[in-house]
């Protein structure tokens, strides 16, 4: 199953021009699931890195403006665009050029996957 | 002496370009204090600028480390009810609280622009 799930998150990556990878984790930011490209900044797909959003998301959620469902950043060089689908956290990396509006529609594409490990991860 | 150099100058700056989406736009210093703000009056205004502040050093360090790239250009917070948007600004933060029907798109070119127009004045505040 996690062959096919690759493939299928490569594919998705394929569809959006600048999008080096995509990762699944928990909300400490252990990766269940992730895809790279060539030009992926490596230390950017290790939980130091990916656990951040995690605790971000928490403190966003006491904002007073409801619970925080997603987080966008823009540095020099590239942009990340972390979803909040708790219990898991869903993580695209990008070019800072490539299209925010067409990372954000692979979600859609992605709501069935991050079902099914959500089954898992319930399971557990 | 400019005008942002005054608090009602300051609030004048921030008031400007207020469209009925902005809830709150608000200009905090590196530790996260309120240092002025415009828009509705909430007794929330000076934790949510604590948590913004915390939010952007989060990860602009992570950043740092992990994308070889110190410098973090803007950050987008969507909540369920509302979007937050976050922007250095000289040695300051300028944070801009809109409702959760404004857009991406529109909400960082905002940013952008108000970011762009204290720039001057606010790096003369810094400088003196």
């Amino acid at each position: 199953m996690t062959e096919e799930l690759k493939t299928y998150l490569l594919k998705l990556m394929g569809t959006v021009e600048g999008l080096h990878a995509i990762a699944i984790t928990d909300r400490d930011g252990v990766v269940i699931v992730k895809v790279t490209g060539q030009m992926a900044p490596d230390p950017a797909l290790r939980p130091p890195f990916l656990s951040v959003f995690g605790v971000m998301a928490e403190q966003a959620s006491k904002m007073g403006i409801g619970s925080n469902k997603r987080i966008i950043n823009y540095y020099s060089t590239y942009q990340t665009v972390q979803v909040n689908h708790h219990p898991l956290l869903l993580h695209f990396i990008a070019d800072k050029n490539a299209n925010t509006g067409l990372i954000l529609e692979l979600e859609n594409e992605l709501a069935d996957v991050l079902k099914e490990i959500n089954k898992v991860v319930g399971m557990m | 002496m400019s005008l942002m150099c005054t608090s009602s100058g300051l609030l004048f700056r921030l008031r400007i370009r207020h469209s009925d989406n902005t809830k709150l736009k608000s200009l905090l210093n590196s530790e996260g204090s309120l240092l002025a703000f415009s828009g509705f009056p909430d007794k929330d205004a000076s934790a949510a600028g604590a948590i913004a502040s915390n939010i952007w050093t989060s990860f602009q360090k992570s950043g740092q480390y992990s994308l070889d790239d110190g410098k973090l250009n803007c950050v987008l917070v969507e909540c369920k009810l509302g979007k937050i948007a976050i922007t250095k600004v000289a040695n300051l933060l300028l944070c801009l609280c809109a409702k959760e029907t404004v857009s991406y798109g529109m909400l960082k070119t905002k940013i952008e622009a108000m970011a762009a127009y204290l720039e001057e004045p606010l790096s003369q505040v810094a400088s003196s």
